[in-house]
């Protein structure tokens, strides 16, 4: 059974298709890449996945379970997190509030035991504190930065937040979106370390990992699958040397030499 | 009961139905406009209860917070999930619906002519211990889990609602928490005055508890408590001044909210950390207690 | 032969009771009909109302609530300006409309401009129009008082007669003063240079300004405008019922006619004001003026919860 399953999804925006007729399977353990021209439709495709735009005509199953018309909140609730091309991250509360709040839903207590019981509140936000703490270690951010504002750390600091609040949801899918956009080469180098990290550390629940780049050494260097995406068509789908040696790919996206 | 115990009483219940409103602003970035229809509700089925039932104070109170809460979840319903301004004005045309309800059921309400006859219960110290309790809770609310969560979904939704968030859930609970403080307020308004009527609930009032929240700042529970007192009292004693106090008022405001939007007190709060700086508690005790 | 003479009285009977029916039908239809008529005539001073509120949301996307305020100065002014000229309804109406378009950009000035010049969050553009609202209602009672006035009849009491429906001559002005305005302000949108402006703002302010648009101008004479259809609307309020402090409150009509019609264009508080018109007029007939704010509050709520966006509204989807 797939872990992940697109099947024949479209997205239009009025006249525009954004998506057409865009079919995937991912299973455990994968790392799957999905490349294309700006406006090919990749970002789109994760938006669908995970509930934030509804289809405009075909279905997502996860494990088996249909879930193109679940909402956001309920679909990182069962094991889809995502990160963000522009970060979204929570300005008004620090660093590790941030990937905290990945972790509430988790927490044991209701609305009444918030106002009436204090010592409830104590105990499970110092437990998952402690949670947090390990996924910032993870990805390695600097434990000074724990208590700051996520805009006042550097760039690439903050695109790490991003990931350990996504890790943070416990998933089995991981759609990673342009993560070493507007990092310079060396932290390129760090992240496809820390992605092979997280691999490893995540081995054990079976997580799938999708990535939408355009760094190419990214992609070619992790990705066992890559889709390539050109004005929401897919055009061509398999392993990296397949990719670069596949003229629809060549002409559209990736220049004569590779 | 002396002039000025009876000024602190209305002040302290004005401001316990602020903090409501500041509960849903502050939290959820959601707009009111019926609060004090809420306070109405609040004040016209407790003072029923106790008149033609002769049921007991905390009882009726207790009952009156439910059924308020019961009709908030009611009318949040349809627009919790939609945009902001819809929620204001749907709040709005509830105060005015919700006043043609009360005008229109003389018998059962006394209608235009209002309710009297409701016994007095309420003195200085049943107010400030509300007070304090409402405090309380409010405080323990924002640090929990729901605070956070809240604070999330005001800075960005989207990426809240991808953490596991469900924001309209959310809103809704944060919304009823509030609809119970302010009929509580309500509630103890009436068993004060010992008399009510819908003119003392209408949109003028739901716009001062809106007002009075943006003065003391969003963001800062005991800047809403000050600054309400302040304009409470600033209020009652100028009463003498006529309708033009109401005018320069509401300009004050205008122009408070052009150069200082964060409110007088901005994100400032009598809390730990001002007893940290206050006292020179160096704030690595304080973190380690987080 | 026997039974011819049973038929007959049968089928007279049968004849007159149809036709007493027909008659009754006919009461009914006309009935109907001069309900219809008042309610578009009402339904057109909502919608000036629902279109001034709507052409600030469209452009600066908040909620100007201060457009109560608006119509609550004109219908003041032009009041004191009869008293004082003994104008006609056409002046009045046209003193009213300027009044509320200045008071419009006064408001402006006042308290949206620095939250501009800041980039401060929407909400507080909505609390500071609702300061404004509230500013115009105690200045009125402050300098005028708490006093009702009515405005006179001003086209006399005559009613015009088509058949058994008799139809007020001052209704049909309004209807055809609110179509003529509506008109109006359609073709200054869309085939004035201005018109073009205020709709490039409303699409995107950002990029309206870097065209070279003083975004500015474009925002103040987009509050005039609106002014101008919330001044006119708050004299026909006041005809239409009585020149109180609170007639800012009706505002609320106009937002619940935005939210049936749909935001978003000019089309939607259009229709939304038409209906709703109708709806009331209708309410108010058969189930008295007393009822009618409940139910009208219901049927808000149900519409709410099925289709948002209003009959002509779009769903704008969010994307990440």
């Amino acid at each position: 059974m797939n872990l992940l399953e697109v099947r024949n999804v479209s997205k239009h925006f009025g006249g525009i298709i954004a998506v057409d007729n865009f079919s995937m399977k991912v299973k455990e353990n994968q790392l799957i890449g999905i490349i294309g021209p700006n406006g090919a439709g990749k970002t789109t495709i994760f938006n669908l996945i995970s509930g934030i735009s509804k289809t405009t005509s075909g279905k997502i199953f996860f494990k088996g379970k249909e879930i193109t018309f679940l909402k956001p909140s309920q679909i990182s609730k069962l094991g889809i997190a995502r990160t963000f091309q522009n970060l979204r991250l929570f300005r008004g509360l620090d660093v590790i509030s941030n990937v905290e709040i990945a972790y509430t839903y988790r927490m044991r207590y209701n609305f009444f035991q918030a106002l009436f019981w204090p010592p409830i509140v104590l105990s499970e936000n110092k437990k998952f504190r402690n949670l947090a703490k390990e996924s910032l270690n993870l990805v390695k951010v600097p434990t000074n930065y724990y208590y700051e504002k996520p805009t006042n750390l550097p760039y690439g600091l903050q695109k790490r937040v991003d990931l350990a609040r996504a890790l943070s949801l416990l998933p089995q899918v991981l759609l990673l979106d342009e993560p070493a956009a507007g990092l310079n080469p060396y932290e390129v180098i760090e992240l496809i370390d820390i992605i092979r990290l997280i691999q490893k550390e995540y081995q054990k629940q079976n997580l799938s990992i999708i990535l939408v780049e355009h760094r190419m050494e990214m992609i070619m260097e992790l990705c066992e699958e890559i889709y390539v995406l050109d004005f929401g068509e897919t055009i061509a789908k398999g392993s990296p040397e397949y990719i670069q040696s596949n003229e629809n790919v060549l002409s559209a996206y990736l220049g004569e030499e590779y | 009961m002396s002039f000025y115990q009876g000024l602190i009483i209305l002040v302290v219940i004005n401001v316990i139905a602020v903090i409501g409103n500041f509960l849903l602003t502050g939290m959820t970035g959601l707009l009111s406009f019926g609060q004090a229809s809420f306070m109405a509700l609040g004040a016209y089925i407790s003072g029923m209860l106790a008149v033609k039932f002769n049921i007991p104070f905390l009882l009726a109170i207790l009952l009156a917070i439910i059924a308020s809460v019961f009709v908030g979840f009611i009318i949040a319903l349809p627009v919790v999930k939609l945009r902001r301004d819809y929620f204001a004005l749907t709040t709005f045309a509830f105060g005015e619906f919700l006043k043609a309800v009360l005008n229109l059921s003389v018998t059962i309400t006394g209608g235009a002519t209002g309710l009297a006859g409701i016994p007095f219960k309420v003195n200085i110290w049943i107010v400030l211990i509300s007070l304090i309790i409402v405090i309380l809770l409010v405080r323990n609310f924002r640090n929990s889990k729901f605070g956070k969560e809240c604070l999330a979904i005001r800075d960005d939704e989207v990426a809240a609602r991808s953490c596991g968030i469900d924001s309209s859930s959310k809103k809704m609970t944060v919304f009823l928490f509030s609809i119970a403080i302010t009929s509580f307020a309500g509630c103890l308004y009436g068993f004060y005055t010992c008399y009510i009527d819908p003119s003392m609930f209408g949109w003028t009032k739901s716009s001062e508890l809106v007002i009075m929240v943006f003065f003391g700042g969003l963001n800062s529970l005991t800047g809403v408590i000050i600054g309400t007192t302040f304009l409470t009292l600033s209020l009652e004693i100028l009463r003498f001044a006529g309708a033009w106090r109401m005018f320069v008022y509401v300009l004050i405001m205008i122009i408070l909210i052009d150069f200082r939007p964060q409110g007088v007190f901005g994100n400032w709060e009598l809390d730990w950390r001002t007893f940290e700086k206050f006292l020179h508690i160096p704030s690595s005790i304080i973190k380690k207690g987080k | 032969m026997c039974r011819e003479s049973c038929l007959c009285p049968f089928i007279l009977r049968r004849g007159v009771k149809a036709g007493l029916l027909l008659r009754n039908v006919k009461k009914e239809l006309e009935v109907f009909l001069q309900q219809l008529l008042n309610g578009l005539s009402c339904g057109g001073v909502y919608a000036l109302m629902a279109v001034g509120f709507g052409l600030i949301y469209n452009v600066l996307k908040f909620s100007n609530f201060s457009h109560g305020g608006v119509m609550l100065i004109g219908c003041y002014t032009a009041y004191f300006a009869f008293k004082i000229f003994h104008s006609s309804l056409f002046l009045t109406l046209l003193f009213g409309a300027i009044s509320g378009g200045l008071c419009a950009v006064i408001f402006e000035k006042l308290a949206i401009t620095p939250l501009r010049k800041r980039n401060a969050p929407k909400i507080y553009f909505f609390v500071n129009s609702i300061n404004g609202g509230l500013l115009s209602e105690y200045l009125i009672v402050a300098t005028v008082g708490v006093f009702f006035y009515t405005f006179p009849d001003f086209l006399g009491t005559t009613n015009i007669n088509i058949g058994q429906i008799s139809f007020s001559k001052l209704n049909l002005t309004m209807l055809i003063i609110s179509l003529i305005t509506l008109f109006g302000l359609m073709w200054y949108l869309y085939k004035t240079k201005y018109g073009r402006a205020i709709r490039a703002v409303a699409c995107d302010i950002n990029t309206t300004s870097l065209m070279g648009v003083d975004v500015n101008r474009v925002i103040s004479l987009t509050f005039f405008v609106s002014g101008l259809l919330g001044g006119l609307c708050g004299v026909f309020l006041g005809i239409n019922y009585t020149i109180y402090p609170q007639l800012g409150k009706l505002i609320v009509k106009g937002w619940m006619a935005s939210v049936i019609g749909g935001l978003g264009s000019l089309l939607g508080p259009v229709l939304g004001g038409i209906l709703l018109g109708v709806l009331e007029t209708f309410l108010t007939a058969y189930i008295g003026s007393s009822f009618t704010p409940i139910l009208e509050f219901i049927i808000l709520l149900m519409f709410l919860l099925i289709r948002p966006q209003g009959i002509a509204g779009v769903i704008v989807e969010e994307k990440a």
